[in-house]
């Protein structure tokens, strides 16, 4: 038996239909939708199942039942191939989708082919029909008939509408079109579209965007094995006489001999960003957390990061809000610093690098490099503006874009915004500063190179070591960077804000940004102790281990320049042994934006009266650890809901209140048997892999096991039912007391282990347990579970730890951080004149990073994102552009005289302001007597300061000149 | 995708130890092979006619059937998956029908798993550990066909190590 599965209107299904008939086959129609779970996977339809087997491409199914002659197989297969690959997808989608992505071109020439197939002959392959002409007409039967959309392509197709008429006639088609009906028109291509499911192309970006985010894991629970449940019981029975004390704050924190010793920096912030919600967890969060899962195994642990002050941007930005670039900095420290702060980012210090120590480090840095020769000269050519005594940066220079084709008259020193062309400053036409508007000259200036070729050997070998322990993307990018070749790289400018070179003859250049900011991290440990250089060049038989967090974009200078540098040094410097990228955050599937206002910023989060812990919480839960990863509100708001308010806030609350109903706010006497056993076992496990997870700065992971401990929890509860033993026998009660009592000890471990993630909330639970201080402790060697509280603790005062987050809340919030697109309809020009600063700064920022991660030989996959970015920026510039340079001409002189006149007015004038300048031209030089020629030329003077006042400029006087 | 179309009939051709003689697109961008003075067009026809001069049996009507239904596939769906949604239609697609077979069409090597196996190796190839572990079944089926050397040819192993895998709830 040979059955048809199809939904109705296909025209696909005519194929199988009309083939069946040839073969004179007996087919069973059967009519379905294609979540049917008679329909074989893949589920496309129409689909053909015969004898346990299914068809689901039509083609071949429609093959094989009526297959062709040896003779004609060739033909067939060639015709069925087109068919399938450029004739249906093209029809379907030009008629099926709103997707007008086939040209009306595309099949005007597939109609054209078929009709020339055609030409003398009564089928497509030749002598008689087959296969190949079945299918084509089946999926030409739908437009065909509707002469509204096909009128216009068929007309003068003779052969191809004649051949579409006798075969609808023959009764094979007929009795299959009785069987099965189709409309004309584009409702069958609609079907056919969802049916075949085909791929419409326009969708951009690979699979790696794909926002795959994980749901915490509930895995089936393996059974626990006797030796846990004898290690458990071991470990309780031992009782809390052996825990460790948790070290006691020192300050500065310094490294030990023989005692683990961990250095930990966050990617340095540039000062002049608001960060977002994406750079906060890139690196500043991440590191933090990291940070406190260390001091609670109790090693030596300083964590140090700060504000990256130095270079162009700062300049600019200080050139834009009027102020001195140390001004700037100032005050855009502070901003960096109370979000921070508000996030509860535990730094040991927080520093910045425009400090002495900074100057002092990076000048010694460069002379022992220079000395140990691995530093060369290099001419290169720049421009220099002689009226502001400077050497202009490429994004102070402007001038027409020099690509052949392009007048674009504005086009910026690094990059044309008429054509998008990459350009070279010194090869603009008609350069000119930014900033005056004057000619820069061109200049040959010596510039410093890191001499990376010469390094390259030792930063392999370094490597091979050392990136065993980096994050998967980090060692992926620094690879290609050394599979590239290292090339010199220039690391010095000649610009003012920054760290001056120490040599004479260069001393009004300064450090490259690039180069003097990862020094930033030594000159900050300075400033916090001045023993600094003993986690930077620990002494022998002292091992520091440094862990560096950053987002992906800032791995080539981590991986590659800076420890090239340090290399180059030879003094035993601390090198990263674990570099940990970050992918990228977006927001709501799109990207944060601060021009567009789309986003959450680091100071909008304290404004949604949303808890710092509960930020964290969700941004650690979608750390975009091994892919892109997406903020959404709902999904904030559903975690909130289920994950911290359902399960981790219900069971710590559960167990307190009930401790305080029915036992007087005590932990009770404890008893273990085997269920409570069972449940310390399976805790034990998620405590072990909690350590493992964060270890590995798998800090996603860790968030899981907390969450997983307490669905344990809320699950023993449920399945002891303390609120029923209670009310019963002595021994019911007693056995409700062990429940609670564990319970409680439970959420006294959880106290702890949230302390990296949730500082706030871990302190709140400590107290609501009364719990004492030495619980801040791991013990990562031999994680166990010990009764911390004892029998007979007196608890502190439950109260919830977290709030319910509204939808309608939600709502609020998305639209709040939506951007505005909305507002710019209002009020354009405002939107606009502010905007263009901000924007260029934005295209400028993203070219230079397209440019260096096309530099870094990255993948296509990997760039290609950020230049889409840079395309729609440039965009918006534009469309800002445009938009603005209207009015200043129109309204801006009328203004300054308070007359206003029309162009026509002033044309008028001038047209009789030159008549009358000829006349008294004229009259002059005819040797006419003054008195004659007066009340002309004072006409024309009259006339002339009509104009003036029109125009708001005063107008060269033709007739001075012909005195002279 | 016209490299990608060469490229598999190439590999294709190597793999069945057939010369592959001259392969190029003609003016519909359908695939030309010229061998031994005759002349093939359409990738599916190529392939057949490979096949044909090869050791590997196409098997019985219905396996063809069956073989002519993948490489459709592979051509329209399969070559085509370029954006993210395409490619995930197409895992989501194989991992379903995979979840009941070893392989494609009967219990053996066929040429279509052959096929497949060409044009998917880069997505493969390009897939986080997670879209692996997402698609086990295709992960399987690959990883146990990527074990033939002969098949692989020059392409290298992909690491299906799962050690570091997350567990995904199916």
């Amino acid at each position: 038996m040979v059955v048809v599965y199809s939904n109705e209107n296909n025209p696909f299904t005519l194929k199988l239909l009309i083939a069946a008939n040839y073969a004179k086959k007996e087919v069973q129609l059967k009519i379905v939708n294609s979540k049917d779970p008679a329909v074989p996977e893949p589920k496309h339809l129409p689909c053909l199942v015969f004898e346990s087997r299914s068809l689901f491409i039509a083609n071949a199914s429609a093959y094989y039942l009526f297959p062709p002659s040896i003779e004609d197989e060739n033909t067939v297969n060639e015709w069925l191939e087109w068919e399938a690959t450029v004739l249906a997808p093209s029809i379907a989608v030009n008629f099926g989708t709103s997707t007008k992505s086939q040209s009306k071109a595309v099949l005007t020439n597939c109609f054209r082919t078929l009709n020339d197939a055609l030409s003398s002959k009564q089928s497509i392959s030749g002598k008689s029909i087959t296969v190949c002409d079945v299918v084509i007409w089946s999926t030409l039967y739908p437009f065909y008939k509707d002469n509204n959309i096909s009128g216009a392509y068929l007309v003068e197709l003779n052969n191809l509408n004649h051949w579409l008429k006798h075969l609808e006639n023959l009764p094979e088609f007929q009795e299959a079109l009785n069987q099965y009906k189709i409309t004309p028109g584009n409702a069958p291509y609609q079907i056919l579209v969802n049916s075949a499911k085909y791929l419409i192309s326009g969708d951009s970006g690979s699979i790696g965007n794909s926002n795959i985010i994980l749901s915490p894991q509930h895995s089936v629970t393996e059974a626990v094995s006797n030796e846990e449940i004898a290690t458990v019981r071991k470990s309780w029975l031992s009782g809390n006489e052996n825990l460790p004390k948790p070290k006691e704050d020192v300050m500065p924190v310094l490294p030990i001999a023989g005692e683990k010793n961990i250095l930990i920096t966050s990617a340095l912030p540039y000062v002049n960003n608001v960060p977002h919600l994406g750079n906060i967890i890139g690196c500043v969060l991440s590191a933090d957390v990291f940070a406190r899962f260390c001091r609670l195994c109790n090693y030596n642990t300083l964590y140090i990061c700060g504000t990256d002050e130095y270079g162009t941007a700062t300049e600019t930005k200080a050139l834009e809000e009027g102020l001195t670039p140390q001004q700037i900095c100032d005050k855009y420290f502070e901003v960096h610093n109370s979000i921070y702060r508000w996030f509860n980012i535990g730094f040991d210090y927080f520093g910045r690098t425009t400090t002495p120590e900074q100057t002092k480090i990076t000048q010694n840095l460069f002379l022992e490099l220079n000395q140990n020769g691995f530093m060369q000269i290099q001419a290169v050519e720049q421009l220099l503006c002689e009226k502001c005594d400077r050497y202009l940066a490429d994004r102070f220079v402007e001038g027409g874009c020099p690509h052949p084709g392009c007048n674009y008259e504005d086009a910026r020193g690094d990059q044309c915004d008429g054509c998008g062309k990459l350009v070279n400053a010194t090869e603009l036409k008609n350069p000119r500063c930014k900033v005056c508007g004057t000619a820069p000259v061109s200049r040959n200036s010596s510039q410093f190179f890191l001499d990376l070729p010469k390094l390259e050997p030792l930063l392999y070998h370094w490597m091979e070591k050392s990136s065993l322990g980096w994050s998967n993307n980090a060692r992926i990018i620094a690879k290609s960077w050394m599979k590239e070749g290292l090339k010199p790289r220039c690391i010095t400018r000649d610009l003012k804000w920054g760290v001056p070179v120490p040599l004479d003859g260069y001393r009004d250049k300064v450090f490259y940004v690039w180069f003097d900011a990862p020094i930033g991290y030594l000159s900050i440990t300075e400033r916090y102790t001045k023993d600094w250089e003993k986690w930077w060049r620990p002494e022998a038989g002292t091992s520091v281990t440094l862990y560096q967090f950053m987002a992906k974009d800032n791995v080539p200078f981590h991986s590659v320049m800076f420890p090239a540098a340090l290399l180059g040094l030879n003094r035993g410097f601390t090198t990263v042994s674990h570099l940990m990228a970050t992918e990228y955050l977006n927001y709501e599937d799109g990207k944060f934006s601060k021009s567009r206002g789309v986003g959450v910023f680091g100071n909008d989060a304290q404004n949604t009266g949303i808890p710092s812990d509960v930020w964290r919480f969700y941004l650690l839960y979608v750390r975009p650890e091994s892919q892109d990863s997406s903020f959404s509100w709902v999904d904030l708001a559903t975690k909130n809901n289920s994950e911290l308010l359902n399960n981790l806030g219900n069971f710590a609350n559960r167990a307190q209140v009930f401790a305080e109903k029915f036992f007087g706010s005590t932990i009770p006497n404890m008893k273990l048997n085997e269920d409570d056993l069972i449940v310390l076992a399976l805790c034990t496990r998620e405590l072990k892999e909690y350590i493992k997870s964060l270890e590995k700065c798998k800090l996603r992971d860790g968030i899981r096991h907390i969450l997983a401990i307490s669905r344990h929890g809320n699950q023993y509860m449920q399945s002891s039912e303390p609120w029923v033993l209670i009310k019963g026998t002595e021994e019911e009660k007693e056995r409700a007391g062990t429940v609670i009592g564990l319970s409680c000890n439970i959420t006294c471990l959880l106290s702890t282990l949230l302390f990296p993630y949730m500082p706030d909330t871990s302190r709140t639970l400590r107290k609501q347990l009364n719990a004492p201080d030495n619980v801040v402790v791991l013990r990562p060697e031999n994680p166990e579970i010990i009764p911390v509280l004892p029998p007979g603790h007196k608890l502190g005062k439950p109260s919830p730890l977290f709030s319910k987050i509204e939808q309608a809340r939600v709502e609020e919030l998305k639209k709040q951080f939506a951007g505005k697109q909305q507002v710019e309809q209002n009020g354009p020009a405002t939107q606009s004149v502010q905007d263009i600063p901000t924007l260029e700064a934005a295209v400028a920022k993203q070219g230079e990073k397209v440019r260096s991660l096309k530099a870094s030989g990255a993948d296509k996959s990997i760039w290609q994102p950020e230049v889409t970015i840079l395309l729609d920026l440039k965009k918006k510039l534009e469309a800002v552009q445009k938009s603005k340079p209207v009015q200043p001409n129109d309204e801006s002189k009328p203004l300054q005289n308070g007359i206003s006149a029309s162009p026509e007015e002033i044309k008028a004038l001038e047209v009789e302001l030159d008549k009358q300048a000829i006349l008294v031209r004229n009259l002059k030089s005819s040797g006419a007597a003054k008195t004659e020629w007066q009340p002309q030329v004072n006409i024309l003077l009259d006339l002339k300061s009509k104009l003036a006042a029109a125009t708001g400029t005063p107008v060269a006087t033709p007739g001075k000149k012909n005195k002279k | 995708m016209t490299i990608n179309t060469i490229g598999c009939l190439t590999q294709v051709a190597n793999f069945l130890k057939v010369h592959p003689g001259k392969i190029n697109l003609n003016s519909n961008s359908l695939p030309v092979r010229v061998a031994n003075n005759s002349t093939t067009t359409g990738f599916i026809a190529i392939i057949f006619d490979l096949l044909n001069h090869s050791n590997l049996s196409l098997g019985n009507l219905q396996d063809k059937a069956e073989i002519r239904q993948w490489l459709e596939y592979a051509l329209v769906y399969a070559i085509n998956c370029e954006g993210s949604s395409g490619i995930q239609q197409v895992l989501k697609e194989l991992n379903a029908v995979l979840s009941t077979r070893t392989y494609l069409v009967t219990s053996n090597v066929s040429i279509a798993d052959v096929v497949l196996f060409y044009i998917l190796y880069h997505i493969i190839a390009n897939l986080s550990y997670l879209d692996k572990e997402r698609y086990i079944h295709v992960s399987r089926w690959y990883d146990n066909l990527q074990q033939d050397a002969n098949l692989r040819q020059k392409n290298k192993i992909i690491d299906f190590n799962t050690n570091y895998l997350i567990c995904v709830k199916h």
